[in-house]
Parts: C-alpha cells; structure tokens; sequence
C-alpha cells in the first residue's frame, strides 16, 4: 500500500514533489553506480581480449585448460561437503536450543557465535596452529598430519560457516504451534515419528534457506583457502592468484563471473524459499513449551558442549598463540607478539576502526534512504532499486572488489577522486552487505506504522515535532544495531576489500593474511585477538546502551 | 450544519474510491458510514480528517472551506482502527500529546490527563505503556487522547473492530454515552450493521464509492431504498416475480398485493419480491385470502428465544426458498414439523418490489 508522507508545512505543495525525486535520487544515484555499474564494468571485461576485441575467447580459453576445470570442480566438492555437514551441525544445535531444556543456552550461543566476531581465516589459523606442518600436534607427537588442502579448507569454512546457519535455523525453529504437537501426540506419533512429520516440514523453508546461504558463504569465502589451502585451488583463491599475482584482470574477470553464478543461483533461489515462509503461524497458534526429557537433554548437550569445545579449542589456540614466544617450540608466555613490528605496526587496526565507523555511519543513512525510497515512496522505479537493494546478496565480495577496480580505478572516472581511499573502502563494504543491511533497516521502518505519523498529525504535531517525539525514539534502537551490523562486517571483512587496500591504508583483516603469509603466525595471531577484542567490545557497549535504555526486541547479531 | 459535503470524489488511479457524494452533518449527532468492505468509507472519513485531498468538491465545516487547512490544524480527534498508540510513551503521555502540541500549560496538561483517563475509566494505568495494556483498554486510550484537545469533532475508523465481541458491545455503549454526555459531532465508519443501528443517530449507507441512503436507523432498516439496502441491512428474502397491474406482482400461482414499490408499474416486467423473516406470518384459516401461498418446511433451526424455518415452494419446476422466523411459544403451539405443508401470509404493507 503507498503510504501517504506529511512533509513540513514550511514545504509548499509543489516542492514536494521535487523533495520525493530528490529522494528517490539519492537512493538510486548510489545505488547504480556502487552496484550496477562495477558489475556492468566486470562483465565487459570478461567480454573482452587483451588485444581489445570482443568475444568469448576468455571463457574457451578457460575452460579448455584441465587446470581451472579442476579448479571448479574442488570448489563444488569442498563447498557442498561443507555445506552438507555446517546444515546438519546446525540444525542440530539450533534443535537444541529451541527444543530441549538444556542449562547455560546463552552461554552455548554467544560461543557458537564468536566466528562471526573475527575475520573469516582466523578458523584456518587455529587449524593451522593446531594441526599445521608447525602444528602442535604435529610437533609434539612426531606425526606428520597434513592439514593443508581439502580437508582444511573444509574444516575452517565449516566452523566460520557455523554460526550464520545456526541464527537462520534458530529462527526457523524458534515458532511452533504446539497444537500441531498435541494432535501428533494425540494420534500415537513418536517423538522420532514427530520430528520427521511436523518439525521438518514445518521448518523447510526456513532449512532450505540455510542451506543456499550457507553454500554461498562458503563457496566465496576466500581467506580460509588462502591460508590452509595448500594446492587445492578454489575459485576465491584463483581469481586472487590471476590479478594480484599475474595481472591478469580479463581472467579475473572471467572467474569472477563464474563465481557469480551459483552464488548468485543460490541466491534467486533462497530468496524464491523464503517468500513462501512464515505462513505457518496463525493469531491463534499457542506456542509450545518445552518439557524436560532426560535422555533427549543429556544426549543433546553432549553435542553442544562438544560442538562449543571445538570452536573455543580453535579461537582459543589463536589466542593463546598470540601471547606465546614462538609457537609450537617455546610456549612461554610474552607480550612481543603485540608489538607488531612489520606491515605498518598498529596503523591497520587503526584504519580498520576509522573505516568501520564511517560504514557504520554512512551504511545507516544510504540504507536507511534506500529503505524509505524503496517502501515509502513505492513509484516505478522503486521495484528495480528494490533489486539492486537485496542484488548484492549474490555478488561475491571478491567480484565486487574486482569490479571496483575495473570501474573506479579509471582517471576519468569521478570516482577515481576517492580512489584508494578509506572512504572508498567504507563504500564497498557498505554495497558488499547492501542487502543484509537493507533488510534489517525495512523491518524497523515497518515498525513505524504510518498511521503514527497521521495520528501525530492529527493531534497537531509538526513533520519535526513527530520526527523528534516518535520516529526516531522508536527506531534509534534498529538504526543502532544496523550501525553495529555494518561496523562488525567492516572489522572483519576480507574479500570485498583485498583488492582495494594499499600500503597506506592497510586494514586490520588484511594485514592477518599478509602476515601469516610472511609466516609471522604469531603476529597474525594478535591482530586476529585485536579485531576481536574489538568487535566484542562494541558488541558489549551496545548491548549495554539496550540495557540501561531498557531495549528490548532487537537483535544485535544477525 | 456543521460539516457540508459537497459533491466530493477521489480518484486512485482508475478506481472511483468516492463518487460525487453529498452530506450535510449536524452539530452534535453521531453519524455513522455504513457499507461493504472496499466501498470507500474509510476514504471519506480521512477525506474530512485532512489527511488525503481531494480530487474535486469542496467540505466548508460552519461556511469556511477546509481545503487549505491542514489536518493538524482541523482540530479534530480522530480514533484508528488499529488504536496507534505512540509506542514509546506511556498511557499518560500519549493522551497529553496533542495538549503538548498545543502547547497547554504543564499544570493544565496534568489535569487534564487525569479528567480524561477518569472519563474512560483507566486512571490507574496512567504510567503503564501500551503493550501492557488490553485491546479494549488501547482503544479507550485512543478516545481519550483523540479527546483530551477538545477537537471540533470527533473521527472514528472502525474502532471496535480489532476486539472481540463482549468487549466490542460493552465499548459500543461506552462511546455512545460518552459522544452524548460530551454532545460532540461524532463521525463513525464501520461495515458492521449492528454497530451501526445501535450506536448512530443517522446512518449513511454507502456502496461502490456513492452513497445510497441517508437516514435514522429505524429508517433504512424499515424503508430500505434500493435493493442493496434492503440486502445489507438486516436478513431480506429475495423472490423473483413478474409484475402484474394494480400493485400486485405473480409469485408462482398467486397474485400478491405489494406495499412499497421501488419500480414504476407496469405489466410483465420480471423483479424481485423482498420480504423480511419476521414479517412472514403463519396463516392457519381455511379460506383463500389475498397474499397466502402454501410452502413446505425444508428445515428448522431452534435459535433459542426463535425458531428459524427455511420454507419452500415450486411452480413450474421452478423452486424457490425464503426464510421465517417464530417465536419459540407460537412453534410449541403449532408443532410444526420437517416436511410439513404450511400456508404463509405475506403482509402487504412490508412487501417491497425492486427492480430485477
Ligand atoms: N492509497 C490508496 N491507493 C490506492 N487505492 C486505494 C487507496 N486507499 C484506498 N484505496 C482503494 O479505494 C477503495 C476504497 O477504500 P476504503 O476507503 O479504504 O474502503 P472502506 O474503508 O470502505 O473499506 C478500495 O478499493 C481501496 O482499495
Ligand atoms: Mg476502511
């Protein structure tokens, strides 16, 4: 329904019509030339020969040498392995904090989550402290594991991957109407019987949409193979190799639209899922309370205790190796490895904050207009930015990056003013999580009702005095955990960004990869606990604003 | 007339919402805009609010036009269908925010806030917020603070629909003696019939957008217009009949003198016969009379203090149903049972012919 807008009385009838376009344009302006057109700028490219001319040659060249072909074909085999076993780990632990009554579930969740706190290789630097050729293991016990390879990427990219699967199926599982329990109960069913007839079905959707995310994640994820990849190459490392090692931007490019597709098919596919979620639960639906089951409880928090084990051994061991001398030979505790004496010291940490606080800022405003033009204005063009809003969702961070390049890196281009800078890193990010971002700041404009607005109006309150007393007091509280959204992708991101930083402006995730690649581990190590230290720190403080302002009903990790 | 409608539309896209409607409403009484589901009542009432324009007429409240003005400055009290009570304040604030907007003394502010919640009978959830409160509760909140600015009038969309039906007829007294005891001019919209019989003064019956019938109660119930009234106010029987000459038309067999005639006379015309349950009468005599016909009882629904029968008859292969209603005394008398035959009078001071 188009929602009618009381604009200030200062504001005559006909500028109202020009602050809509105005709007609209800064919603749409952004959003092609952020999105659209480095896209546009990469497909070229893939288009194009290095003499020039036009044609597919990238493309037969490719898939005519035996090596890329193995290439996609490890990626499939190690993305979907993955994705099999993240689902089922996921399920079964989003199960236990819906179904069961186990003890300490906060405790168990903000465990399973701390992956989403660090940049995604910090999973592969544990292995790797672990069970690397320098692994304690390896050293301690003469073995001579080799984690390098399919097995490390799968294991690092299934435990980074974790955690976002996990938020999406305890979503799913969070309602049940206990009513459809009774009556299975009532008809003789099993507990197993139940699961398999009302559980499931009544969480598909929401299961079928894990699993397109949680392959899309895993399929572009580009660190965790960067660093425990060994010789398995995959697409994300490929496409690195080809134009930060060989230049070679026309096979990028082409490997980029490859990595586009099943991403981007996942994505169709998961966003065709989830329109035909969420009918489930009626007005009259009684939730379900969960009763202790003795065996069911201990069996499940076996797993979880184990399931949470694995992670804190893993983010423990990167912690633990950052205060250690020289891991795994000289375990003595220092301090020395914070003294970061390569790469720039301490100024990528700093970048990476002032970065993040200019997304987190300027991703609240675009969003938000973004958001408002899109639901509030609803004309003829709102359903194409409404596309170019969620289309990032399918655009992998690395393909984006590349774009940039190819769009911006151009001295004709306006861009190219803020070329290299923080504030164009600040962007990408910002259209790199466009559409997580979008979605959160449309359920907090839908809170907002229209009918506030009017029956403000109506009692002879201004467009400012509403804005002041009821807009803003009832959405502050979304726009800051959209804020902290952006600011936590922002500290840990890596692939959006690989392309775009420079000496001067290094960031923090980016020096853990260029840092582990010069084999200081340990060094990598630290700044890993620094960026988390961080994004906890301002997990803390927020949540902490929620608590005195008595905010309840927003999320802060999503 | 303290509100003048004159000849209002409006448009969205191709859709006719509201068409050329004209309405005088007088100081005081409350006035009710009765009609399906999509017929444009809704539009009418934010129309008169200030918060859509118009595409052509005008709305003078007193002789001054409303067009230039502003909704915030109509000064009417206007209560949603969904209560929209400022979520982040409490009770108390969201029943002084329009004297905040109007910048009252704080002092005044206050006792005002208490003189309106007393009115509604919710003084001591003053510092609770919204959520804490039921639906009924919401919407008297909602009335005290449309209220609380003393408005010109006062505007309600489909207020009780949102509450269950013992708390929708309890708030139905509630507004009713409240809009009395205040005598303020009171603009209700509601697609609930019962509603609107019990609680207006006047009630505009509207479809497709125009109105069809202004009057009281008692009238559009007992002199429906046109055969869309008589379809939507109340339980109608609808016969089909040809007309015959002398204010009679053909039902089957029987020729059947009609009261109220919607159409001109005229001989052979096909059209419908209206006859409500109630007026039907059980004819026991023995002798023809004029407007008898003989029916079969197909059912019969016992509905506590009334009995309901579904009655039918055929003619030429064609059959036809209406229903009855007998009070439950007269059903003891007569023991009437599924199968029976029976001869029914249909009285012709409320037999209506509309046309086809
Ligand atoms: N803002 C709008 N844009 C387009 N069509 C509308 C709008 N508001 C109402 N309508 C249409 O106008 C007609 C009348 O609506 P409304 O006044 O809400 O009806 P009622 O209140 O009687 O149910 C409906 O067909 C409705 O779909
Ligand atoms: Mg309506």
């Amino acid at each position: 329904m188009a929602l009618t807008i009381k604009w200030p009385e200062t504001v005559s009838r006909i500028s109202e019509r020009h602050i809509k376009i105005g709007m609209t344009l800064a919603a749409a302006v952004p959003l092609t030339i952020f999105i659209l057109y480095p896209l546009w700028a990469i497909l070229k490219l893939s288009f194009q020969h290095t003499d020039g001319s036009w044609g597919v040659d990238n493309f037969s060249q490719y898939f005519s040498d035996p090596g890329f072909v193995k290439i996609i074909s490890n990626s499939f085999t190690v993305s979907i392995s993955a994705t099999f076993v993240t689902i089922i780990l996921a399920y079964t632990f989003a199960y236990a904090m819906r179904r069961s009554s186990i003890p300490f579930k906060p405790l168990w969740s903000f465990i399973a989550m701390l992956p989403l706190f660090s940049p995604s290789l910090v999973q592969a630097l544990g292995f790797q402290l672990l069970l690397g050729r320098n692994g304690v293991i390896n050293r301690t016990f003469g073995t001579e594991l080799d984690i390098y390879g399919f097995w490390g990427i799968f294991l690092s990219i299934t435990m980074y991957a974790l955690p976002h699967a996990i938020l999406m199926l305890s979503a799913a599982l969070a309602v049940a109407d206990s009513r459809l329990y009774e009556s299975a109960r009532m008809l003789g069913g099993s507990n197993w019987r139940i699961f398999w007839t009302v559980t499931l079905p009544a969480t598909r959707y929401g299961l079928m949409s894990a699993v397109f995310i949680v392959f899309t994640i895993v399929i572009t994820d580009f660190g965790n193979p960067m660093v425990i990849g060994g010789n398995y190459g995959v697409l994300a490392t490929e496409i690195y190799n080809q134009v930060s090692g060989q230049a070679n931007f026309n096979l990028g490019a082409v490997i980029g639209i490859i990595l586009l597709l099943p991403a981007g098919i996942a994505v169709i596919v998961e966003r065709w899922v989830s329109r035909h979620q969420s009918t489930a639960i009626t007005d009259g639906s009684v939730p379900l309370v969960i009763k202790p089951n003795r065996l069911f409880d201990s069996l499940m928090l076996a797993f979880v205790v184990l399931l949470c084990s694995s992670v804190l051994v893993i983010i423990g061991t990167v912690v633990f190796a950052s205060f250690v001398k020289l891991w795994p030979y000289n375990m003595s505790l220092t301090l020395a490895n914070y003294d970061v004496d390569v790469q720039g010291g301490y100024a990528p940490v700093w970048t990476s904050i002032w970065m993040s606080c200019l997304t987190a800022v300027l991703g609240i405003i675009m969003v938000t207009i973004a958001a408002f033009v899109i639901h509030k204005l609803a004309n003829s063009l709102t359903k194409f930015l409404y596309f170019l809003s969620i289309l990032p969702a399918a655009v992998p961070g690395m393909v984006l990056g590349l774009g940039y390049i190819f769009a911006f890196n151009d001295p004709d281009n306006p861009v190219y003013m803020i070329y290299g800078t923080v504030l164009l890193l600040a962007i990408n990010t910002i259209y790199h999580y466009h559409a997580q971002g979008f979605l959160i700041a449309t359920t907090s404009l839908k809170q907002i009702s229209s009918t506030f607005d009017e029956a403000s109006a109506m009692l002879g309150g201004s467009f400012l005095y509403t804005m002041r007393k009821i807009t803003l007091p009832i959405i502050w509280p979304a726009m800051i955990s959209l804020g902290v959204f952006f600011f936590m992708r922002a500290m840990v991101t890596l692939a959006g960004v690989i392309f775009l930083v420079n000496p001067s402006n290094n960031l923090a995730a980016v020096s853990v990869l260029l840092l582990d690649d010069a084999g200081e581990t340990s060094q990598a190590a630290a700044f890993s606990t620094i960026i988390m230290v961080v994004v906890i720190g301002v997990l803390v403080v927020s949540q902490g604003i929620f608590r005195f302002f008595k905010v309840r009903n927003v999320s802060l990790i999503s | 007339m303290f509100l003048n409608l004159q000849n209002i539309t409006k448009r969205f896209g191709d859709l006719v919402a509201v068409d050329s409607v004209d309405l005088n409403i007088v100081e005081g009484e409350l006035i009710c805009f009765l009609g399906p589901s999509g017929c444009g009542k809704t539009t009418l009432l934010r129309m008169i609010a200030g918060l859509e324009t118009l595409d052509s007429g005008d709305i003078l409240q007193n002789g001054e036009n409303l067009a230039k003005m502003p909704e915030r400055d109509r000064n009417f009290g206007m209560v949603f269908q969904s209560y929209s009570l400022f979520p982040n304040m409490t009770i108390g604030k969201n029943v002084a925010y329009g004297l905040e907007c109007r910048k009252w003394e704080r002092h005044q502010i206050d006792s005002r806030v208490d003189e309106m919640l007393a009115l509604v009978n919710l003084e001591d959830q003053v510092g609770k917020i919204p959520s804490q409160l039921s639906g009924g509760q919401q919407q008297r909140v909602a009335l005290a603070r449309a209220l609380a600015p003393k408005p010109l009038a006062m505007l309600l969309d489909e207020p009780l629909s949102a509450l269950d039906a013992k708390v929708r007829s309890a708030l139905r007294l509630e507004i009713r003696k409240l809009q009395q005891g205040l005598g303020i001019t009171t603009i209700m919209v509601t697609h609930d019939q019962e509603e609107a019989l019990t609680m207006a003064d006047r009630v505009v019956v509207m479809n497709e957008g125009a109105i069809v019938q202004v009057g009281s109660p008692f009238e559009i119930y007992d002199d429906p217009s046109t055969s869309f009234v008589a379809d939507f106010i109340g339980t109608m029987n609808f016969l089909a009949v040809t007309t015959l000459d002398d204010g009679a038309v053909r039902l089957g067999g029987a020729a059947i003198k009609c009261g109220k005639w919607s159409i001109g006379t005229g001989l052979d015309k096909a059209a419908r016969l209206a006859v409500r349950p109630e007026d039907i009468r059980i004819y026991i005599g023995s002798t023809p009379l004029q407007n008898v016909i003989e029916v079969e009882i197909d059912w019969i629904e016992f509905l506590g203090s009334i009995y309901r029968l579904n009655l039918t008859f055929e003619f030429d292969g064609k059959k036809q149903g209406l229903k009855s209603e007998l009070s439950s005394t007269l059903m003891r008398e007569l023991r009437l049972s599924v199968g029976d035959y029976i001869s029914i009078l249909l009285p012709e001071e409320h037999l209506w012919v509309y046309s086809q």
